[in-house]
């Protein structure tokens, strides 16, 4: 029957075409100005990110989610062997979570605000992204949409999809960063829902893909994507934006520059309380670096600041933060740095949202371009609302380790049309909040949930205010064909925010006409002597006692609250029975759960589905609880690359799926054998153990734990690791003073500038020991030294610029090596450039770290031709590596932009030489002359000039003469180098003297 | 799972089937409501063009350059969309299969609530359109009466019996006494007021739900458990016209009627060509309302005072005009700017002067979102204050609004009747809110006024000047009582 | 007239005799005199041809009854008196059951109450006056031996000018009361005071309605026996709208009860009482009331009762003290006995000031009404008013001093007693659905004030009692004025339609200024 109803309805989709024709069509169409009529016949297509994989909403997402709660009743919201989700059970072990985008918020979830924005927007056909959940969601989508199927056909595809994704997700536990295209088998088919006639829904599984990159990718990979532009939106937004005037925008773009492939949504929020004397020596710095020309990496790095200086080539403003306080909307790990060029329609030059760095760093020519007028602000909020072409996704797939949306994407391009490629273009659209145009992402942490859903109440989205629920739901299942008993609740606002609802069950399709007094009857209870304080929602069927305090709360449907309970700042889901006296403050409390008398409930606490708080329990502040199983927390490194916030986990990536040395992959191993244990546990654990200490004698659910992230590897100590993953938990809950989030990064950008450390790059310098860790442990300091070196030319740590976005772990210069030695010398070297020059940019690597790459695998090639085992005489290396240089030359040129380079390349033979002392390379250039010959032969070749040379000498000459490092640089032959080149400079100018001494 | 029959049996008997009637019959027709219900809805988004009056909101749309012409119309004509309403019905009454005016009304009140769900909520012209419309068909109904064999009522019932005996009974009596609830019609007591004792009422409409409690009071309980044993639509849908409350309609709009489709759409077209000389209609009248030398005071932007004094102007008159700017949506901004630009000598002064300037005004001019039954006035946020000003100084207040904003309902809630909060963005950027004090102040933004009908001295529709007082009757000419609740 | 009706009497009385033993529904029981039941019986018995309410209510008659009464009613003119007598003195008791027209049902105190716990609506589930003048009129019709319309019509005109006479002039109940168990002194008082003009608008304008509705109806049909079918046949209808009206008004009035409002309302008018209560009960509004007591017959007071009873908080102030809380409310809301053609009301004596004072204040005051009591009059003050026997000429000069016997028509006698000493928390009260012990005072106060107004009003045998007990302990506080000293009593006054800002009524919502045009298209 529901197929019946599915088929006349996309009947009545199809003939819609058709009715264009008609008048009144015509003209609403016409008026619609949805952009799908105002080109081409394309349906105006638009892609969802299902879910922003943090970790944030954990436990709740981890619970099981079974359709509609609000029509169970305590008890059995708890039940976990529902069977409709057996196929997922059976295919991944636990059984179904909830999606995060089927989180209700303002009694809504999220869903329907996110369809109705695009439906609103003219958007016709609509993909959803889904790799965790996609059952329950499908579920959902099914019985809700309008045409949709009823459970039974829709049960039918679950279970087939189920099936499908089950094996997706085998997969995805064993090679899960696998983005080859026989995921599809995993990700099942893509089946058509029909929402309303206007709107087709299908949901794409991609349940192997591991973050947005991927997802696009796999979306690129079936093609489906025709519309131009396309309308690309995480799933956690909720706006109010109208999407026309941007969409124009982009189009008008494009048909001017091919390139302008993507229009990103921004909002002004206020930035973070900087005051200004932060900015004062920034300033300094950007002065000095302005002066001396010797600016590492060729590539000119400025501060935000050192714009005011910049007056000649074109002036920056800064957008400093209005005021000393912080933006309610951000959440506790995203602090956005954006440079947009105003003259160009606010073209996205940079994007950082890295809170650690103290410093960003813009390609000059962007001032070279005369009249150009940069805008640096850090107060602006990614929406999460894309315009793009479909070439994004041939782009994404393209450049195979794109990870996030952002910004890797747009640092490339920058620096590829810096190194004056054809590059796409990332421009910024900015919601004009004096219309009223708001944009939140209420899931990216529990603080901005509850801000988001405050701010709703206070209608700052407008059109999105409860009182519009029941016109704005009024299609979702009007007319529908199946018989579902939907609660539309239909609010009326009252003065100070506060909305209550008013009767009306009503059963959908052919639903009975309801007894009239039932109807009336419906308006939930209140107890006269019960003080409200908005803003407040109040769902249908409520009933709330006497001498109650509730105040910026809501409450979803058949909540009860019994005598006497103050309910401050709380997010009640539905089915939730609270006792006399409890006192809930800043907490979550999912469906079914049960607060017993007197509980109370301190802030930033969630209290899980059908979890209960014991009889006068004090559940500590920040404390989860929740009756779902134990979980690995396997999934959410995977897809943390989805979230914009997580770029902490993200950094810990790929330790799994990159080639490794062995200590680090033996205690990968081990991560992986713990994690196994883990999973058989989640598997077995049907039902949880309960830690009565907590919830209380009569209490359910466990405390939940987060997972520490594993941005510490085995080396760091646990303990620090968990303590840094509550630390962040916390400041992801209600009621946490952001205050604290600010200083924390005051202090780590502090550290950074005092002497260039951050966490980032503590971890790549432990990436480079690590790369040396195998040759030998001197060249830990030899790295230190490297590290130092780029301090003291430049206050800017670079490093900043360098790690960020860069895949922790991976050996970034090793790889660089490789990709030379697989060069095929045949082919042109340019090649070869280009090659290095994507990768640079992916790892967000140096050109120094290309140079050393470039010259080991050189001195590779050299000591593979070199016959057998027999160490090549100095003559012979020599001999070779000029033979080598003709080639290599000219890479080495286009790659060397100046003097860190140039002494990378040194360092890198030094490593060499230092190499294990039984390999051949090593025993090669430790031969007497040999060094000098090859550093002569590189001056010669005018790959490396003096300058780097008595640079590096002026380093090495502390070294004692047997220290390793020394050695080289003490042997005799080097030091007649070095005197016969002071000589002709000495010859040439007198100044470079100071140098040599 | 209902029944498949059932599920054909979505026959025109209540309002809510109508999509389903229209999903199983006419496929096309629900494309083009669906259609019409998004259009509705980005209306919406448009700076809550509809809701926003002329209201600012418009204003600002004016500034912003890249949008389209036809939203940019959304928040300003408020005629477009009302036309477009009237159209949308027209073409679907048109080439629906609806058998009797019973049933036609049923479809119409379909839509209604579909309209109204959609965004008529917020625009209450729309609501207004669908009652003329159903009026009309009450009246072309009564008009003439046939004797043709009653196609549903007969189905069951001594009910069904006594309506027949009825017919005969009304084909005698004068129909003009069934057109509303009145002394006279309750006089005549005609079975339309009275047949609903055993008829259930499906959902939502207050109105309805209370008469039908009203009767299972004056009958006794077992009638009322008899009808909500009755239990489901689907079972009642075939015994509908008899058992149901819409039975309520006089007994001779179940005949069948074949000049009936060509009558109704005759009379749409009369309201639709009313719709388009609306403003002409009304600008004839501004030479008798504005006089030379006279100094006329107005509020933020309204498209119908704007053209209204420019027709003023237009016919050689020198006055001078006054404009609040109307915030915060300043919409006097792009009044003044047009109004100069057709040679009006024009001031713009900010609202809170408005009360010291109001001594030298002479007329005071001020647009309408909504006419409410009462004579009272729905207008843009701070015309009360105009108004009050005006009534200080007893300077005379003129509204000039299209007969299509005549609204058959009362200021239930006093200032928040159709009364709407949008963003506050407007009051105050919300970037400063993360400031901790700021986020606990409450930052509110009506969009509109209701200014009682003693502040207002006249109506100048396009029907003519009217005194509050006499709008209530304008209402019976225009729409049947029985239509006046509002759509859910 | 008189002797007319002494005649006769003793026939019905003797009919009367035997019917008592006849079973009795409870919930009547409860609220009337049993000679109420009685009479309520026999209309029943009459109409039963009418699927009225009535007819449920009180169950089939015993066929021998209608045996009985067909020999009763053997004679026309004796029909015809008895249908007069029996309206009369059901007139009279209906009216007695609860003290104001249109309230006469059990909404008061006195029990009926439970049924609106149980359903709000129910509380319009009693008959109010004018529908029951209709209902006699129906049977004059139905009985009637005219053979041709004018004859029919004369009766018709007869019976109602009976009923309106009655009304008017209070003429002295007919001996059937003898039967009846109260005493006579109290059933006579009862008369008095009843049809002390109060009802007598809405009596008048319910009978010209339904005159004016027999006259159409000839009109229609030539065929006399034809037209006489349609015309019961549409009466009934007639009869059910009426009642219908009170639900329905209850309804359209809900919507303008907003969330934390403040009503003030005057009087005791049911329509208001079922408006409120559906509005407490039905729709779980959250508002308080504020009750004027409402002197001399303690309207308010009763009328607070019921409202607590619908657990809506309720503060009863005095009268006199209606300045003093205006500022305080939100909205005023009143019913009325009769609406005028100018869209004004006649109300319980006060609702004039409590408009002026409205008005003032720029609080709306609302008029919940049935379209019933639209009457042709066009008083333009209080003095055009038709003489509710209240008018100043009729009472004036007489003291309140004079005993009931030759008491002005309808001018309730006035007692003036210092009730500060009486008891010291007994002149307002709140009452709060919460504490028992403030609706204990309630007691106490109405308790006095039932008492206070059963001197006037005896309706049933516990009266006496009552009154003698607060005869007794009133005595000491009654100030006995100089017989020179003017006592004007007027129990209505009439207020401007200027101070009216909507009415409620079963026609939907009417400006004041909408009146005037029903009543135009009515004789149009």
């Amino acid at each position: 029957m529901g197929k019946s109803a599915a088929t006349t309805s996309s009947a009545a989709s199809s003939s819609y075409g058709g009715g264009g024709t008609h008048p009144a069509s015509s003209s609403s169409s016409s008026s619609a100005n949805d952009p799908s009529d105002n080109k081409h016949e394309q349906r105006l297509q638009a892609v969802l990110l299902a879910d922003t994989f943090t970790n944030a909403f954990y436990p709740i997402t981890l619970e099981p989610y079974d359709g509609d709660a609000v029509n169970n009743n305590f008890n059995t919201t708890i039940s976990y062997n529902t069977t409709n989700t057996a196929g997922a059970a059976a295919a991944t072990g636990v059984q179904d979570p909830r999606p995060l985008i089927l989180c209700p918020i303002n009694n809504v979830p999220l869903l329907h605000h996110t369809i109705d924005f695009l439906q609103g927007n003219g958007v016709e056909e609509l993909f959803i992204l889904c790799a965790l959940g996609a059952e329950s969601l499908e579920r959902y989508i099914r019985c809700h949409a309008e045409g949709g199927g009823g459970s039974g056909s829709g049960s039918g595809n679950i279970a087939a999809a189920a099936a499908g994704s089950g094996s997706g997700g085998m997969k995805s536990n064993n090679f899960a960063s696998s983005i080859n295209s026989d995921g599809g088998g995993g990700s099942g088919c893509a089946n058509k829902i029909v929402w309303s006639s206007k709107l087709m829904i299908s949901i794409v599984r991609i349940t192997d893909c591991t973050n947005a990159g991927d997802a696009l990718r796999e979306l690129d990979r079936r093609n489906v994507i025709k519309s131009d532009p396309f309308i690309l939106m995480q799933g956690d937004v909720v706006t109010n934006v109208d999407l026309h005037e941007a969409m124009i925008c982009h189009t008008q773009r494009k048909k001017k520059d091919a390139a302008a492939i993507m229009t990103v949504l921004l909002k002004d929020v206020g930035g973070w309380g900087l005051n200004e004397d932060d900015y004062v020596d920034d300033v300094n710095e950007g002065e000095e670096n302005e002066e001396d020309d010797k600016a590492n990496q060729g590539e000119e790095k400025k501060d935000e600041n050192d714009g005011h200086h910049q007056a000649p080539r074109g002036t920056i403003t800064y957008h400093g933060s209005s005021g000393n306080f912080l933006p309610p909307l951000r959440s506790s790990t995203d602090d956005l740095l954006l440079a947009l060029d105003t003259t160009h329609s606010n073209r996205i030059l940079l994007w950082d949202s890295h809170p650690q760095n103290a410093n960003a760093a813009l390609p000059s020519i962007f001032f070279h371009e005369n009249s150009s007028n940069i805008t640096v602000s850090r107060n602006y909020l990614d929406v999460g609302i894309d315009i793009c072409s479909p070439d994004v996704l041939a782009r994404f797939s393209d450049e195979f380790d794109y990870r996030e949306l952002r910004e890797q994407f747009v640092a490339n391009c920058v620096s590829e049309e810096e190194s004056g490629l054809q590059s796409a273009r990332i421009y910024a659209h900015i919601l004009n909040t004096s219309r009223g145009e708001y944009a939140g992402r209420p899931l990216g942490d529990m603080r901005r949930y509850h801000q988001v859903s405050m701010d709703l109440l206070r209608r700052w989205c407008y059109p999105l205010v409860p009182d519009n629920y029941h016109h704005h739901c009024s299609n979702i299942g009007s007319g529908g064909s199946q018989v579902i008993q939907r609660k539309s609740a239909s609010y009326v606002r009252e003065r100070h925010f506060i909305y209550r609802d008013v009767m009306s069950t009503t059963k959908v399709g052919a639903g009975s006409g309801m007894d009239p007094t039932t109807s009336s009857h419906n308006r939930s209870h209140l107890g006269r002597s019960t003080q409200l304080l908005g803003p407040l929602l109040l769902g249908p069927n409520n009933s709330i006692g006497e001498r109650c305090l509730l105040q910026r709360s809501v409450l979803g449907p058949n909540c009860t609250l019994l005598d006497g309970c103050s309910i401050v700042d709380c997010h009640l889901w539905g089915n939730i029975l609270v006792e006399e006296g409890a006192v809930l403050e800043g907490v979550i409390v999912c469906e079914g759960a049960i607060i017993r008398k007197g509980a109370i409930v301190e802030r930033g606490c969630v209290v899980g589905r059908g979890c209960i708080v014991g009889e006068g329990v004090r559940l500590r502040e920040f404390t989860r609880i929740t009756c779902a199983a134990e979980v690995n927390d396997e999934d959410d490194d995977d897809y943390s690359g989805f979230s914009d916030d997580s770029s902490n986990e993200e950094d810990s990536e790929d330790n799994d799926d990159d080639l490794e040395d062995e200590d680090e992959d033996d205690d990968d191993d081990g991560n992986e054998v713990s994690k196994s244990t883990e999973a058989t546990s989640s598997q077995k654990a049907t039902d949880v153990i309960t830690n009565h200490e907590v919830v209380g004698k009569d209490g359910i659910g466990r405390v939940y734990v987060p997972a520490p992230s594993d941005e510490y590897d085995s080396d760091d100590d646990e303990e620090e690791a968990e303590a840094e993953a509550m630390e962040l938990m916390k400041s992801q809950s209600i009621g946490y003073d952001m205050k604290l989030v600010y200083q924390k990064w005051k202090k780590l950008q502090m550290v950074e500038e005092d002497d260039g450390f951050s966490l980032d790059e503590r971890d790549s310098d432990e990436d480079d020991s690590m790369m040396y860790m195998d040759d030998e442990w001197t060249n830990d300091d030899a790295a230190a030294t490297n590290m130092r070196s780029s301090v003291s030319n430049s206050h800017l740590g670079d490093d900043g610029m360098q790690i960020t976005g860069r895949q922790k772990g991976v050996d970034v210069v090793k790889e660089l090596r490789d990709i030379c030695l697989e060069h095929e010398t045949s082919t042109p070297v340019e090649n070869l450039r280009i090659e290095l020059n994507s990768f640079k940019f992916s790892q967000n690597a140096t050109y120094a770290d290309c140079c050393t790459g470039a010259m080991m695998a050189v001195m590779e090639k050299i000591f593979e031709e070199s016959a057998g085992d027999s160490i090549p005489t100095p003559g012979k290396l020599v001999g070779s590596l000029k033979k080598m240089l003709d080639y290599w030359g000219a890479l080495f040129n286009s790659i060397c932009m100046g003097m860190e380079e140039e002494k990378a390349i040194i360092y890198a033979l030094e490593t060499m030489a230092l190499g294990p002392v039984e390999g051949k390379a090593a025993s090669a250039l430790m031969q007497e002359p040999a060094f000098r010959f090859v550093l002569q032969t590189l001056h010669d070749q005018e790959i490396v000039n003096e300058e780097a040379i008595f640079a590096w000498a002026s380093e090495r000459r502390g070294e004692g003469k047997d220290s390793p490092l020394g050695s080289l640089f003490w042997q005799k032959p080097t030091q007649d180098f070095l005197e016969w080149l002071d000589e002709d400079e000495s010859s040439g100018e007198d100044d470079d003297d100071s140098d040599s001494e | 799972m209902i029944p498949p029959s059932s599920h054909l049996a979505a026959n025109l008997d209540d309002p809510h089937n109508v999509r389903r009637w229209l999903q199983t019959y006419h496929p096309k027709q629900l494309a083009l409501l669906n259609n019409f219900e998004i259009s509705l809805r980005l209306g919406r988004f448009s700076t809550r063009g509809c809701d926003g009056t002329d209201s600012g909101s418009s204003a600002q749309q004016q500034q912003q350059q890249a949008s389209s012409s036809s939203k940019y119309q959304y928040g300003k004509e408020r005629r477009v969309i009302t036309t477009r309403t009237v159209e949308l019905l027209r073409s679907i009454i048109g080439s629906t299969r609806w058998g009797t005016a019973a049933q036609l009304l049923t479809l119409l009140r379909g839509l209604g609530n579909e309209l109204h769900a959609a965004g008529g909520y917020r625009e209450p012209a729309i609501g207004n359109m669908v009652r003329r419309i159903m009026y009309a068909v009450r009246d072309e109904a009564d008009r003439a009466p046939v004797m043709a064999t009653s196609t549903s009522t007969t189905t069951t019932t001594e009910n069904a019996h006594k309506m027949e005996v009825l017919t005969e009974q009304l084909a005698s009596t004068n129909l003009r006494a069934t057109r509303a609830l009145s002394l006279s019609s309750v006089l005549w007591a005609h079975p339309q007021h009275i047949t609903m004792k055993h008829s259930r009422q499906p959902s939502g409409s207050v109105d309805y739900s209370d008469r039908m409690l009203a009767l299972t009071d004056s009958s006794d309980s077992t009638g009322a458990g008899g009808g909500s044993g009755g239990g489901d639509l689907s079972l009642g849908a075939d015994t509908s016209a008899s058992t149901h409350y819409y039975a309520c309609y006089p007994p001779h709009y179940y005949n069948r009627r074949d000049d009936l489709r060509q009558s109704v759409m005759e009379a749409i077209q009369e309201i639709m060509s009313e719709l388009e000389d609306l403003h002409k209609n009304i600008n004839e009248q501004a030479v008798q309302h504005i006089h030379a030398g006279e100094i006329i005071l107005t509020y933020a932007l309204s498209k119908t005072v704007e053209l209204f004094l420019k027709a003023a102007a237009a016919k050689k008159r020198k006055f001078q005009v006054i404009v609040c700017e109307g915030s915060p949506h300043f919409g006097g901004h792009a009044m003044a700017k047009s109004l100069a630009g057709a040679g009006i000598d024009t001031t713009v002064i900010h609202d809170a002067a408005t009360f010291a300037i109001m001594a030298r005004v002479n007329k005071v001019l001020l647009p309408a979102h909504a006419v409410l039954a009462n004579g009272g006035l729905i207008a843009p946020s701070g015309c009360n204050m105009v108004a009050l000003a005006a009534k200080q100084n007893s300077v005379p207040v003129v509204t000039v609004a299209g007969m299509f904003k005549l609204c058959p309902m009362y200021p239930h809630e006093g200032q928040d009747t159709l009364n709407d909060l949008i963003s506050p963005s407007s009051v105050i950027d919300y970037s400063l809110l993360g400031d901790p004090v700021l986020s606990e102040v409450e930052f509110v933004n009506p969009v509109h006024d209701y200014i009682p009908p003693q502040l207002i001295d006249l109506y100048v529709t396009n029907i003519g000047g009217f005194q509050p007082s006499y709008i209530y009757r304008l209402l019976a000419e225009y729409y049947h009582s029985d239509d006046w609740d509002v759509f859910e | 007239m008189n002797s007319h009706s002494l005649r006769t009497s003793a026939g019905q009385a003797h009919w009367m005799g035997n019917s008592v033993s006849e079973p009795i529904v409870p919930s009547r029981a409860r609220c009337d005199s049993d000679k109420m039941q009685i009479l309520q019986r026999m209309m029943t018995t009459q109409d039963e041809y009418m699927h009225s309410p009535m007819w449920m209510r009180v169950g089939n008659p015993g066929i021998q009854d209608r045996r009985k009464e067909m020999a009763i009613s053997s004679h026309r003119s004796s029909v015809m008196i008895i249908n007069g007598n029996s309206a009369l003195t059901w007139v009279t008791t209906s009216a007695s059951a609860g003290n104001a027209p249109g309230s006469n049902d059990g909404i008061g105190g006195d029990g009926a109450g439970d049924d609106q716990q149980s359903q709000p609506p129910r509380s319009s589930s009693s008959i109010p006056l004018p529908v029951a003048a209709i209902r006699v009129l129906l049977n004059v019709i139905r009985r009637s031996k005219a053979e041709t319309m004018m004859g029919l019509q004369a009766e018709l005109r007869d019976a109602s000018d009976v009923m309106v006479n009655f009304a008017k002039l209070g003429g002295p109940i007919p001996s059937t009361s003898a039967h009846t168990s109260t005493n006579r002194n109290a059933t006579t008082t009862t008369t008095r005071y009843i049809l002390a003009g109060r009802s007598y608008i809405a009596l008048s304008s319910g009978c010209e309605l339904f005159l004016k509705f027999i006259t159409r109806a000839s009109l229609d049909t030539p065929h006399f026996q034809q037209c006489k079918v349609q015309v019961l046949d549409r009466g009934t209808r007639f009869a059910e709208l009426a009642l219908m009206a009170r639900s329905r008004i209850s309804t359209i009035g809900c919507s303008f009860i907003n969330d934390g409002c403040t009503i003030l309302t005057h009087g005791r008018s049911s329509v208001v009482e079922s408006l409120l209560v559906r509005a407490a009960q039905l729709e779980k509004k959250r508002f308080n009331v504020i009750v004027l007591e409402g002197r001399p017959d303690a309207g308010g007071i009763k009328a607070a009762k019921s409202y607590v009873k619908a657990g809506i908080p309720t503060t009863v102030v005095l009268d006199s003290a209606m300045g003093y809380i205006m500022e305080r409310v939100d909205m005023v809301l009143v019913g009325a006995e009769g609406v005028v053609e100018n869209g004004g009301i006649v109300n319980k004596v006060g609702t004039y000031a409590l408009g002026v004072l409205a008005k003032e204040l720029g609080v709306p005051l609302y008029v919940a009404v049935e379209s019933y009591k639209f009457t042709r009059l066009y008083p333009l003050n209080n003095a055009d008013l038709p003489d509710m026997g209240a008018g100043g000429s009729s009472t004036s000069g007489r003291s309140g001093k004079e005993e009931n016997g030759k008491m002005g028509i309808g001018g309730a006698k006035l007692r003036f007693l210092d009730t500060l000493a009486w008891s010291a928390n007994s002149t307002a009260a709140t009452l709060s659905p919460a504490s028992s012990s403030s609706s204990s005072s309630v007691a106490a106060v109405s308790g006095k004030e039932e008492g206070y107004e059963t001197n006037k009003v005896g309706n049933n045998e516990t009266t006496t009692t009552v009154e003698d007990k607060m005869t007794d302990d009133l005595h000491p506080y009654i100030i006995n004025l100089p017989s020179s000293v003017t006592i004007m009593n007027p129990p209505v006054d009439f207020t401007p339609a200027k101070f009216i800002t909507l009415l409620f009524t079963d026609l939907g919502v009417l400006t004041p200024s909408a009146v005037s045009d029903e009543l135009i298209r009515l004789t149009a």
